[in-house]
């Protein structure tokens, strides 16, 4: 394992986790000094029935919930977070309580922006290190087991009057609590499992060998590994399965501290591209770029790489490239055992891409802030090549 | 961001390097306009650029700062301070400005190590960040670019011709450029 010259590493989210902690949603909230509570949410987290269960474990406590914003877009909007900001305002709420995947996540992340530093204008705040002031209590439920948001210090909102997605990096944004409970991903379909999962799995991989890496993000990377492989078949085969829940809920987590603080690369390079071009889940665009992506880096990081073969079941080969071509081999071979299961798409053409966008794909990929924490470089031609494998 | 111009119990060493950091930011300012006028590379990279687009790179909390525009189908050099710009490269400390600017680490390193921060668009500051990967191919030596770049560039062909170019009128621009 190396020590990276200088490294920082910042997680203060509480994790609440396991059987019934949910019901400790108002007992955080009054650890924290709120009492009204704005639920950011979306349809899905509604028609699955899970804001009746948020609903139903404030019953009994003194803590309320001043307003319930449940239409929340695939992708967090500036229009959207002003929106439920004023809605904040004018509820009297004290504390934002996201239930959901990373929209959600993200567009409580942007209205707790917003409140705290009195402007509707998230433009002044892209970019790292921008907000100064204390936020306001923010909890967050996940309901997919992948984003990893929940311990993210990032939020990506777009701006719908100048199109373009604007990418918020601060200490400020990250939650006070998550709050992982198995009931709140058991209704994922299996589809949505699969590509949930392989997201925290990129996460890890990512993180493990990318330049931002430290003997932290090593080890949450190296459990998250370990929990994907474990439990996302057995999730997906049944996802009544609440151990396999819990068990992916927490690797997702411990994936996203990791790459919250030692970042992502390529994979995720093309990913936001192939999402921003051809709406691409990111989870399902993430699965199919990993083990490309992996052996891109290969010739710069292969022992690194390599080090992470037992961990996918390889027999150490003594030969730091074979071990690294072997995860890259055991990556595809997850990718296919889920396809098999699910039907979850292993190339961009079973995604819907047409192959006609790839140029404009590669084009946006190499314009991601991920690409500067990608061992190898890379042109668009570079990205153009990993596409049409890809494909 | 403007320079702070005290130097009051400041020690020799910061004042050593606070000296090299603004000399270098100068020449980086002054090397980049050059080669935006004459390399068909970089002018391509910077057709994505909007006209007016401002970037600057400087030293928090008020250490020296150097910005350029994008005008046509170059950029100009505008001078110390940020001049209002809406991407700025910010170091965090002299020291971490005085190891990247003197070619001991590369830019991404810089940014993998905390070292600096980008405000304003990420896509921009990727965009800015392969145009100076460009201007340092000619300001650089080839053992420095071997250390801090992940695929170090060679000069060839016309690139030589530039190169030429920059080193033949790159001192008289610093000392016209001095004062700005």
């Amino acid at each position: 394992m190396t020590i990276p010259n200088y490294y920082e590493f910042f997680c203060p989210v509480k994790i609440v986790c396991g059987a019934q902690a949910l019901k400790n949603l108002p007992y955080e909230m009054d650890q924290l000094g709120a009492r009204r509570a704005l639920i950011v949410t979306d349809q899905g987290v509604v028609a699955a029935g899970l804001l009746k269960q948020v609903q139903a474990a404030f019953e009994g406590s003194d803590r309320e919930i001043g307003a319930i914003f449940d239409q929340t877009p695939p992708d967090s909007s500036d229009k959207v977070v002003n929106q439920v900001a004023k809605l904040f305002v004018e509820k009297k709420c004290d504390c934002l309580v996201a239930v959901g995947g990373g929209s959600s996540i993200d567009t409580a992340k942007g209205i707790n922006i917003v409140v705290t530093e009195g402007t509707p204008d998230l433009l002044q705040f892209q970019g790292a290190e921008r907000l100064k002031k204390p936020m306001k209590p923010f909890i967050v439920i996940p309901t997919t087991a992948g984003t990893g948001s929940e311990v993210t210090m990032a939020a990506v909102i777009t701006n719908t009057e100048k199109n373009i997605k604007m990418s918020i990096t601060s200490y400020k944004i990250l939650p006070n609590v998550a709050i992982l409970d198995p009931k709140m991903t058991v209704t994922m379909p299996p589809k949505i499992t699969a590509a949930t999962g392989m997201d925290a799995l990129t996460h890890a991989v990512e993180a493990y060998y990318c330049m931002q890496k430290n003997p932290v993000s090593d080890s949450l990377s190296i459990a998250a590994i370990k929990l994907v492989l474990e439990n996302l078949v057995k999730a997906v085969q049944n996802g009544n399965d609440e151990k396999a829940r819990l068990a992916m809920a927490n690797a997702a987590l411990l994936a996203g501290m990791s790459f919250s603080n030692s970042l992502v690369g390529v994979v995720h390079a093309l990913a936001h591209a192939a999402g921003g071009v051809c709406h691409v889940p990111h989870g399902l665009a993430n699965a199919i770029f990993l083990p490309w992506g992996v052996e891109y880096n290969i010739p710069k990081q292969a022992a690194i790489i390599g080090e992470l073969a037992p961990l996918f079941g390889a027999k150490p080969a003594g030969n730091a490239q074979k071990d690294a071509q072997a995860v890259v081999q055991a990556i595809r071979d997850l990718n296919a055992k889920l396809k098999s299961l699910c039907g979850m798409a292993t190339t961009l053409k079973e995604a819907g891409v047409p192959e006609d966008k790839l140029e404009a794909i590669a084009k946006v990929a190499v314009n991601d802030g991920t690409v500067a924490m990608n061992p190898e470089d890379v042109t668009v031609q570079d990205a153009l090549g990993l596409l049409k494998k890809a494909f | 961001m403007s320079e702070s111009p005290g130097g009051a119990g400041l020690s020799s060493g910061y004042r050593v390097k606070r000296s090299v950091v603004r000399t270098s930011l100068l020449a980086l300012g002054t090397s980049f306009e050059m080669v935006s006028k004459n390399c068909p590379e970089l002018q391509a990279e910077l057709a994505a650029w909007e006209e007016g687009r401002t970037v600057a790179m400087g030293v928090l909390p008020d250490g020296p700062a150097m910005a350029v525009r994008k005008e046509s189908d170059h950029v100009n050099y505008l001078g110390q301070g940020d001049h209002h710009a809406t991407l700025k490269f910010l170091f965090k400390n002299m020291d971490s400005a005085f190891t990247v600017l003197t070619g001991q680490i590369g830019s991404d390193q810089a940014f993998a190590e905390h070292r600096a921060i980008v405000h304003g668009s990420l896509s921009e500051a990727m965009e800015m960040n392969r145009a100076l990967a460009l201007v340092q191919k000619y300001l650089m030596p080839g053992l420095i670019l071997n250390n801090t770049m992940k695929r170090p560039p060679k000069l060839s062909g016309q690139d030589w011709m530039i190169y030429t170019k920059l080193m033949l009128t790159l001192t008289p621009s610093l000392v016209m450029n001095w004062s700005k």
